[in-house]
């Protein structure tokens, strides 16, 4: 009985626990400070280059000499440039800088780094942190300026060189040159890197030199309409900071993130991802451009979007993106909207959702084959219907594979109406009667005409949508059966051409290719046209129109391949839906622009209203 | 009983290898393909020779273009602490020990262990919290209803612990954010994450900055945990507690027991001295699963309160398909839960002298 476990040694252990437990807090509270340390002492280390800088030019003399801002003068031509935009921001009436903004997204990126990152969440940071050669003007969507002067194009387009500003500098104050682009280049080109998708794009690049210290010439091996885009919009490396770093060690790292943009990673090279941690981007201090209006962006990780939703109410975060059903009872609540203002708007590269018909499955032919069968199928589907009763109207009909905000859209295309009357005709025509009076179309052999629906199951608009279709189409007389299937399932079936009919949705862009999913050659093996779709006046459009050196030219090109589509229907085009965002009052200068709404970069919190980092 | 121990022990090996075995061949059977939808979306919408170029690439990058039975000898060899070394090319080098190696997560081209770290302490804080929680309430409960047995304390206890059992968390979860941290209603709590907005930027303890008072880290850390722990453990009560009831019950029914009455020993000497130290015995059996219950997750709460440890890596690696991320948690999860089991009977043994294995 002598060693026996009692009510003392119950408190000694009790002791033994808090003590253990408050050596290993005082251990994290030690580790906090050393990596604040760490961040001071990189600051110091920037600062004092800064300082010898600074000398440097005061000793040649050339400090405080006009010369100084001329060095990012935009070259002859081009009027507009990114900053010529923001500046103009600073000027509006009530603009004050300062303030954060505190935004909620489902699930944290899983790397940082840059060329690496295949989710939207890498490269929406990225456009924090990166500047690019040149950007989109949000007003009349062609490129301007960004760390460039300008740019002088070829002829036939295959050589376009780049002029750099003088003014640029890396967030920790080197400046950037000709050989940071040109590495940039040769780091994405270089097979050991794993940037397989980046490099994709830039696969009609042949070579990049350097002029001299501030201009780049990009040469391509042939015309391409989306060449211009592709390099124009990479996110420019800093040589001095990613060429430490063995191929090996720079796809293993997580967060080596540095550039010359508005924001930048606290420290550029010890992000790592923590669950329940907000990312956090500061200020580039040392931001050569005009001062972005946020002290700090943040991005706190909630997965459950009810939980989004209160912390937005309870203002916790500035931005909430609303689903269609949520945003119609949100817009009604008195208290809510006394809070936040909403913005409904629409992007091109929001994409568009489609029912793609399959004209051969399993090597046979399907009744989708023939182009008025797919019309009819069209004129089944209540396109008018799904965006009123399941988007709650927050969305349009789409006649194409365009975004109506494009040039690529051509207007004077009416939608096909939902007209059973006219779809039954149609059927007929080709051949589908109802021969046995069970109210359903049969084939000339008595088949009834049955196909089957699948979408992806995760999604439970689409499947709103599907059964949607599968009323109208039985109300035409056509037996539609649904099926929602896995995701990677499906994408399996489509590869293999295993599906009859598909709902899905495809992304879109300020001036897209069809090549990809309309062209035959994508027919074959494991192309992209799946729907086994043969045009061969749209071949030779798209073809034609991909190796257009001029817009308008190429833009009456892609209208007609519009217009093509629009009679065949190898898919049914159903509709764009709207973007809905909710925003905290305190926000000002939130527009609409033909690239949905304008960059939070333009958005500023008056002084008085200032919530954050007082 | 170290012979026992010693075969117990070898006997863990053909036993993880039947669950990798297992959970490998379940991954490779699996419509979508291994890491599919990675590979897909990765691909995303480039072009079809160029989405093929994609595929190729990552596939002969993570060795999926290998026979499945290669592909599986591989992963063995990297996790096993003797075999061969794995030169940079994927070619097979020299027989050696080293660090066992988990491999990468195909969907986020990590090494598993590094995901692990990252979703161990969030899994980790909350059962540390929780576990502890549930068993002294559980315990406490469970003699009280014991010593009331039949009374309103007794029948209030069981019902009460019941319901509670009853509620699922995805729902109470919801309804506890919806209600005690919205403004519309009460604010008292934050509605999810571990760290508030600038709590990283304050100090550790409460402190005094600028004429105002500062909650600091470590309260802020607290205040963030009191739902998500309360969430994890209410429904965890009733099973404790009946068990810990049923037990003293026996106890007291015991002829020991009526020995020590029959001797004149003070009521409760003989149920915390006697009757209570007995009745632990039976909670061994469960406490087995304390290790392996620690390291596991629970979806639903880091779902909803945004504190994504083990439970929400496991199912997105199963849905996902991350294959080299499934085989490392079941392993890990295997080895630990497969280890506490062997723990379990050796603690019975020293515990209950009537136990023996040789």
């Amino acid at each position: 009985m002598e060693n026996r476990f009692g009510v003392k040694d119950f408190f000694l252990f009790l002791f033994l626990g808090v003590l253990i437990v408050m050596v290993a807090m005082a251990m994290v509270q030690y580790d906090r400070q050393w990596t604040q340390l760490n961040v001071i002492k990189q600051e110091l280390s920037n600062q004092t280059r800064d300082l010898t800088n600074l000398r440097q030019a005061m000793a040649g003399n050339t400090f405080g000499q006009p010369t100084t801002r001329a060095v990012g003068d935009v070259m002859p031509g081009f009027t507009n440039t990114q900053q010529s935009r923001l500046a103009a921001v600073t000027e509006l009436p009530g603009y004050s800088a300062g303030d954060w903004m505190v935004q909620a997204t489902a699930t944290p990126p899983p790397r940082l780094t840059p060329l690496l990152d295949s989710d939207l969440f890498g490269s929406r940071i990225g456009e924090y942190i990166f500047d690019s050669l040149a950007t989109r003007d949000p007003e009349t969507l062609g490129f301007v300026p960004s760390v460039t002067r300008g740019w002088e194009e070829s002829a036939d387009g295959n050589t376009v060189t780049f002029f750099l500003r003088r003014d640029v500098v890396f967030s920790d104050g080197v400046p950037m040159t000709a050989d940071d682009v040109v590495f940039t280049f040769e780091l994405t080109a270089n097979p050991a890197i794993e940037a397989e998708r980046a490099r994709v794009y830039l696969q009609y690049v042949d070579k990049v030199t350097k002029v001299d210290q501030y201009t780049v010439r990009f040469t391509f091996k042939q015309y391409y309409f989306q060449n211009f885009e592709a390099v124009a919009s990479m996110g420019i490396l800093p040589k001095h900071f990613y060429e430490k770093y063995s191929p090996k060690d720079f796809n293993n790292s997580v967060g080596l993130v540095l550039g010359s943009g508005p924001y930048r990673l606290q420290t550029p090279t010890d992000w790592k991802p923590e669950p329940g941690k907000p990312l956090e981007l500061v200020r580039n201090e040392r931001y050569w451009g005009t001062r972005p209006p946020f002290d700090r962006i943040i991005w706190q990780m909630q997965p459950d979007p009810g939980a989004r939703l209160i912390a937005f109410k309870n203002g916790e975060t500035d931005r909430f993106g609303a689903q269609p059903e949520q945003y119609k009872d949100l817009i009604k609540d008195p208290n809510f909207m006394a809070r936040v203002a909403d913005y409904k708007f629409t992007a091109p590269d929001d994409g568009y959702f489609y029912v793609g018909w399959y004209q051969i499955v399993n090597g046979q032919k399907t009744p989708f084959a023939d182009k008025r069968v797919r019309q009819a199928m069209t004129m089944l589907i209540d396109r008018d219907g799904i965006v009123r009763d399941i988007l709650y109207g927050y969305g349009q009909v789409a006649t194409g594979p365009f975004h109506p905000l494009t040039k690529q859209f051509d207007d004077t295309i009416s939608a096909w109406p939902y007209d059973p009357a006219k779809a039954k005709a149609l059927l007929a025509d080709a051949g589908y009667v109802d021969r046995d009076s069970d109210g359903i179309v049969d084939g000339k052999d008595g088949k009834p005409l049955k196909y089957k629906l699948s979408y992806p199951s995760a999604s439970s608009l689409m499947e709103r949508i599907c059964l949607n279709i599968k009323d109208t189409m039985r109300r035409g007389g056509v037996l539609c059966e649904t099926e929602g299937v896995e995701w990677s399932v499906l994408l399996d079936r489509i590869r293999n051409k295993q599906v009859e009919a598909q709902l899905s949705g495809w992304g879109g862009s300020v001036e897209g290719d069809l090549y990809q999913i309309f062209h035959s050659s994508g027919i074959a093996g494991q192309g992209d046209n799946r729907v086994s779709y043969a045009s061969s006046e749209l071949d030779q459009v798209i073809e034609k129109a991909r190796t257009t050196v001029d817009e308008a030219e190429r833009n009456r090109l892609w209208k007609r391949s519009h217009q093509i589509l629009h009679e065949d229907q190898p898919y049914t085009f159903l509709f764009y839906d709207d973007n809905l965002l909710f925003v905290d009052k305190r926000f000002e200068n939130i527009n609409t622009t033909k690239l949905g709404l304008n960059a939070s970069r333009e958005w500023f919190v008056p002084a008085d209203k200032q919530k954050w980092g007082k | 009983m170290l012979t026992y121990l010693i075969r117990r022990i070898l006997l863990l090996i053909p036993t993880l290898l039947g669950i990798t075995i297992l959970v490998f061949g379940v991954m490779a059977a699996a419509p979508g393909g291994i890491g599919g939808p990675l590979l897909n979306e990765r691909g995303g919408q480039v072009g079809g020779a160029n989405q093929q170029r994609i595929r190729e690439y990552y596939e002969k990058r993570y060795g999926l273009n290998k026979p499945y039975a290669i592909q599986y000898l591989r992963w063995l060899n990297n996790i096993s602490p003797v075999g061969f070394r794995v030169n940079e090319d994927g070619s097979l080098g020299r027989i050696a020990v080293k660090w066992p190696d988990l491999g990468e997560s195909i969907t986020q081209r990590r090494p598993v262990s590094d995901l692990l770290k990252d979703a161990l302490p969030v899994t980790l804080i909350l059962n540390l919290v929780s576990i502890p929680l549930v068993y002294v309430i559980g315990i406490v409960s469970g003699i009280i209803a014991a010593r009331n047995r039949g009374n309103a304390a007794d029948v209030g206890i069981g019902t009460s612990q019941l319901a509670l059992w009853s509620i699922p968390t995805i729902w109470s979860g919801v309804l506890l954010i919806g209600f005690l941290a919205n403004r519309e209603y009460v604010n008292w709590f934050p509605t999810g994450g571990l760290t508030s907005v600038g709590s990283l930027d304050a100090s550790f303890l409460p402190s005094h900055v600028d004429g105002r008072w500062q909650a600091g880290f470590l309260v802020d850390r607290v205040w963030h945990l009191i739902l998500p722990v309360v969430c994890l453990s209410y429904g965890g009560f009733a099973f404790l507690s009946k068990l810990m009831r049923g037990s003293i019950l026996d106890n007291l029914g015991a002829d020991y027991v009526r020995t020590a009455r029959a001797k004149g020993l003070n009521e409760n000497v003989i149920l915390y001295r006697h009757v209570f130290r007995n009745s632990l015995l039976s909670l061994i059996t469960v406490a087995a699963a304390i290790l392996p219950s620690l390291l596991g997750g629970s979806i639903v709460v880091e779902t909803i309160f945004g504190l994504p440890g083990m439970g929400k890596l496991s199912v997105d690696a199963v849905s996902l398909r991350d294959r080299e991320l499934v085989l490392g948690l079941t392993f890990v999860g295997g080895l630990i839960g497969l280890t506490s089991m062997v723990l379990r009977d050796v603690l019975y043994a020293m515990a209950d002298p009537r136990v023996t294995y040789d």
